[in-house]
Parts: structure tokens; sequence; C-alpha cells
């Protein structure tokens, strides 16, 4: 008895706690992903967590999740993504590129709980992605900062707004604010033109008071009052609606501009990955009915799964059947992705000129 | 038999330069006359050669990026000259060795600072949550105008410039023999004139060498004016990493790339000759 210390009792707990925990450590794959930071990479953490069977290390998008591309194309045939977070316009562009794995519910038997309109197929059609979110982009302002109640785009060029709009940089959101502003002047996906004009406008203005490239710019800028009004999307608004009073424009009667634009995020698995079979079985338990529900609830997203329930802060895109024409829409990414190019090209020529 | 063996010490340097510096610049000089499709990421395989990346870059648009690029870092590189030219002298005469030392400490650390973690303080300093409401009302700006963020950007920029000038100058100002000031001074000139005519002109060399690498660093600066110019105020590396990083237009990066390179080297190259043709006179 004499020799048990308690240096002793310490050494010897340290060596069951790390023994017990060998075993499953060494059984866990490792796996490498990326997703966006902030909230999302929170989130993700969260009911990573709950899955032992795989360690994975975690890389950040900077900024938009069209910045993961460079560094595939980069490293393909050997990128060092296992598992990708992106959405629809980087599926888009993934899809043309040929880097995606064909996924089945047979594999991932979450899948079949998923409504069919979710899903992204490749050439030969199959599903390329496993949905997580269904989310939504949307012009809302800061109530108790804002010198003017917005309900119109018109509004946005109110002098009283000057330097209070922040606008979200054009390789950001798809350039949906764009097409918010394109829509509510006549205009579609196939005909932004009227968006440019009224952009032009609103540059000239001087109500943008900046224009940010990140989600951390969003939330710092209206977090601080440099900006009260923005088009953004959920997560972010959730973030800032935790502390300040936000009024959320997705129930917009009468403008076609303000529209809560629809999309999704989720995973997809890249071609190249060593531990596919590891990846689809962490992407099945990502989307179980339990783990979806949690997800979409910390981040006030709406859920994929049909078994979950969307609550919070994703009832603002919550829309009964007779509203969702109303208020909901759902825009073609592949038409805007593939004028991403020239959208960004214009932006730096006509209109940060004009800001 | 020593010459050829110097030689051959230096081709492992060569052949990491060569690597690492040369053999990139080729491929981004390649990529820049390829033909890009929108939707991929950079240029096909056996994409065709073309000019017109480079041609865009003529538009007025471009020529404003590349002119707000130069401007700024030249004003910020000569304030950084202003305000560290004093600190170097300070500390260059410092007598106390523990003083001096930790001044040199202090510049040293300061560059030594993550970049994100001073433009985010200057950010937040020249921000609503800081003075930047009292600053912008100073300046007779408002907090969102385009004045204010190139404002906000030459502070961001003095932040890293400051520190690092003062190092370089450090040492052309502690070669300097302090007698010959003492002695101008002591004929009668006053304190400005001496330095004017003495210490500056003996140290202008190492002014330069501090412009150099201040004005290098500025004109690549990337995250400055990504964070404190609120978007409104683009640096043409930002346009190259727009290029690059976010859609995929490796060819459009590529040319941006070159030219930035090439204007460079054109104004600092006019600079040297400038300066070398003037102190190589007798």
């Amino acid at each position: 008895m004499s020799n048990f210390t308690r240096r002793s009792f310490l050494a010897s707990s340290a060596a069951l706690i790390a023994g017990a925990s060998l075993p499953a450590r060494a059984q866990a794959v490792a796996l490498t992903g990326i997703d966006w930071g902030g909230p999302l990479i929170e989130a993700t953490r969260k009911i990573t967590a709950g899955d032992k069977a795989v360690d994975i290390t975690w890389d950040l998008h900077a900024g938009g999740a069209g910045t993961v591309l460079p560094k595939i194309k980069a490293a393909w045939p050997n990128p060092k993504y296992d598992i990708v977070a992106a959405w629809n316009p980087v599926y888009v562009t993934m899809i043309n590129e040929e880097w995606l794995e064909p996924l089945t519910p047979d594999e991932i038997p979450n899948l079949k709980d998923v409504p069919s309109e979710y899903f992204f197929k490749d050439k030969s059609g199959a599903i390329v992605n496993v949905p997580r979110s269904l989310a939504g982009m949307f012009w809302g302002y800061r109530s108790d900062k804002a010198p003017v109640k917005v309900e119109k785009i018109e509004q946005l060029f109110d002098p009283k707004l000057k330097g209070q709009i922040c606008w979200p940089g054009p390789s950001i959101n798809s350039n949906l604010q764009l097409l918010s502003l394109a829509l509510s002047a006549g205009g579609n996906e196939k005909n932004m033109e009227p968006g440019w004009e009224l952009l032009k406008k609103l540059a000239k203005s001087g109500n943008i008071g900046r224009v940010a490239n990140t989600e951390t710019d969003f939330i710092n800028s209206m977090s601080t009052g440099e900006t009260s009004v923005a088009f953004w999307n959920m997560s972010p608004w959730k973030k800032v609606s935790a502390n300040f009073p936000i009024k959320v424009l997705t129930r917009v009667p009468d403008e076609k501009g303000m529209k809560a634009f629809m999309y999704q995020d989720g995973w997809v698995v890249l071609k190249s990955s060593k531990q596919k079979k590891a990846a689809m079985d962490y992407l099945n338990f990502f989307i179980s009915p339990e783990n979806n529900q949690e997800f979409n609830a910390m981040l006030g997203q709406g859920t994929t799964n049909r078994k979950s329930k969307s609550t919070g802060f994703a009832e603002n895109i919550a829309f009964k059947p007779d509203e969702l024409a109303k208020y909901a829409y759902f825009p073609d990414f592949t038409l805007l992705a593939a004028q991403l190019n020239d959208t960004v090209k214009r932006f730096e020529t006509e209109i940060v000129p004009l800001m | 038999m020593s010459a050829p063996r110097g030689r051959g010490l230096l081709l492992p340097a060569i052949a990491v330069v060569v690597v690492l510096l040369v053999a990139p610049l080729i491929l981004v000089g390649d990529e820049s006359v390829r033909l890009f499709e929108p939707g991929h990421v950079g240029s096909a395989r056996d994409a065709p050669l073309t000019l017109d990346n480079y041609r865009e870059l003529f538009r007025p648009a471009y020529a404003r990026y590349f002119a707000d690029t130069f401007r700024l870092s030249l004003i910020a590189s000569l304030a950084a000259l202003v305000l560290a030219y004093p600190i170097a002298y300070k500390v260059a005469r410092e007598h106390r060795p523990r003083v001096r030392r930790a001044w040199i400490a202090f510049l040293v650390v300061m560059l030594f600072l993550s970049i994100l973690i001073r433009v985010y303080a200057v950010s937040l300093a020249v921000g609503p949550a800081g003075f930047g409401s009292a600053l912008a009302a100073l300046l007779g700006l408002s907090l969102n105008s385009r004045g204010y963020a190139e404002i906000s950007i030459l502070l961001g920029l003095l932040h890293c410039l400051i520190p690092m000038a003062a190092i370089v100058l450090l040492a052309p100002l502690q070669a300097l023999n302090p007698r010959l000031v003492e002695a101008a001074q002591a004929l009668g000139a006053p304190m400005w004139k001496a330095h004017a005519t003495i210490t500056l002109p003996l140290s202008a060399r190492g002014l330069l060498a501090a412009f150099m690498l201040c004005f290098t660093f500025s004109i690549s600066a990337f995250v400055i004016p990504m964070v404190l110019g609120k978007g409104r105020v683009l640096f043409v590396s930002n346009l190259i990493y727009s290029r690059f990083g976010e859609i995929g237009n490796y060819p459009g990066g590529a040319a941006l790339s070159i030219t930035l390179l090439a204007l460079s080297l054109i104004v600092v190259y006019a600079l040297d000759r400038a300066a070398g043709s003037r102190w190589r006179k007798p």
C-alpha cells in the first residue's frame, strides 16, 4: 500500500484511458474534407464528433466555395480532399471537370429520404451530391440601424441609405444579388442587363458602403454597424440576428426582386479519394434524420432529409405551398455559373469605378 | 581549381531558383496566352494561343487599378520612409545598449506580427467600432467613402512598412560617422541643415533600398487592400486572386500577374538607374 502514490495512480489511470481509447482510434479512417468557416464548420464538427469511425482533417474555403476549384485542379488527380462541401454553382463546375464520384442509395441509404429535386447528376445521370441543407439568400436589414424600412428594391436608392448597403462581391452567392435587381426590373438569368443598369445606379448613388467578399466581412460589417442593409445567405444572417434585431425580407408582397433565392448545400466525394467507402459511410451518418435536423437547427437552415424537421430561423424560408410561387425563387445556377467569368469582369470594369 | 569549385557550390542554389522561381514563371507566362473557356478551371490542355487576356487589360478600368496600386504604394512607401527615418536615426544614435536592444527587439517583433492580425487590428481601429467615425469626421470624409477606404489601406500598409523601413535604414545610419554632423554644427550649421546636407545624402543608398523594399511589398500587398479597401479600392493583386481563386480563370490571372511583374520591374529598374547615374558621378 505504501507504494501506491497519487502520481502512480494518475499514471496508471492515464495509461488505462489511453489503452481504452486506442482500439477505437486505430479503427478510425483518416479523411480530409473542406467546409465553409464560421458557423458552418462549427456545426459540422459537432455532428462529426458523433462518428467515431472517421478522423477528419478539415480545411476551410477561403471565401466562396469556388476557391476550392483551383486547389483541386492544381493537384488533380491527387487532391488531398476526400469530401468537399459545395453548393449549386460549384457542383456544376465539378461535374464539368468530371471530378465527382457517383453516389447511390445502396452506398448511402439515407439518400432515399432526400427529395430527388435536390440531387445533381453527372453526364451519365448518376447522383453526385449529398444534400445537407436547404437554404436561401435574401435581403434583410438591421432594424435598429437602417435609416429606412426597406420593402422594395427601389428603396435601395434612397439617399438616406448612403454607405449603408453591404453588397456581396461578384463571385459570392453566384451573384444572386444581381439577379434580384434584374428580376425587379423585368430581367432574369438569361437577361441580366436590367440588373446591371440598376447596379450601376446603385454604385453611383454611393449607397454601397462595403463590397463583402467573405461571410466574415458581412458579419463584421453588419455587427459593427458599418452597414445595415444586405443580401446574404442564412447562417450568417442567423449569426447577426443573435445579437441584433434583423428584419428578413423573404415574404415581401408585390416585389419581384425581393425573393428568397433557394439553393442547397451539401457534400461531394471526389473520384480521387482513396477512402470512398469511409467517406460515403460518413456522409450517410451526416444526413441521418437526427443529424440532419441537429445540423440545420444549429445553422437556422432547412433540412434535406424528409424525416427531419426545420425549426427556428429556417422558418424564414419554410414556405407553405401557396407561398412558394410568391416568395421563393429557384435560380438556374447552370446559367449563372456560365456567366460568372464575365460577371466578375463587368463588375471590375463597370461597377467598381462608379463606387 | 578554385573557380570551378566555387561555381559548383552555386549549383544547388541555381537549381532551386530555376525550379521554384523560373519554371513556375514560365508556366504562368504560357497560361497567360491560352484561351479560357468559362465554366472550367484554368485553360484546357490543348487550348489555343491568344493575346485576348492581355488585350482586355487595355480597358481604362484596368489602367485605373494599376494606377491605384502604384499610387497608393508610392504614397505609403514615401510616408514609411519619412516616419521610419527618425526612428532608425534615434536607434542608431542611442548610446544606452539596453535601450537600443529594446528598440531593435521591438522593431523585429513588429516584423514577425502576423499580417492578418495587423490588418484586422487596423480594421477595428479605423472602423465604426474604433475611432473611425472621429477620424473620418476630422478628415471631412464619410466612413464608407472611397477616400476613407484609401486612407485605411495606407494605414494598413504603414503598419507593416514602418518597422521594415526602420530596420533597413538602421545599418547605413549606424555606419555614418556622427562626428561629421557634430563638426558641421560646430562650424555654425543649424541642426536641420547639418542633417539635410550630411546625414541624408550619406544615407541615400539606404533610403533607396528601404524604398524599394517598401514599394515592392506594397504593390504585391493582397490582404491589406482586400480587408481595408472594403471592396471599393482594389489592388491588382486582388484581381489576380479573384481570377485564380474564385472564378478559375487562370489565363486572365496569369496575364494580370505578368503585366504587374513587368510594370514593377520597369519602375524598380528606372529608379535604380536614376539613382545609380546620380551616384556614379564623381
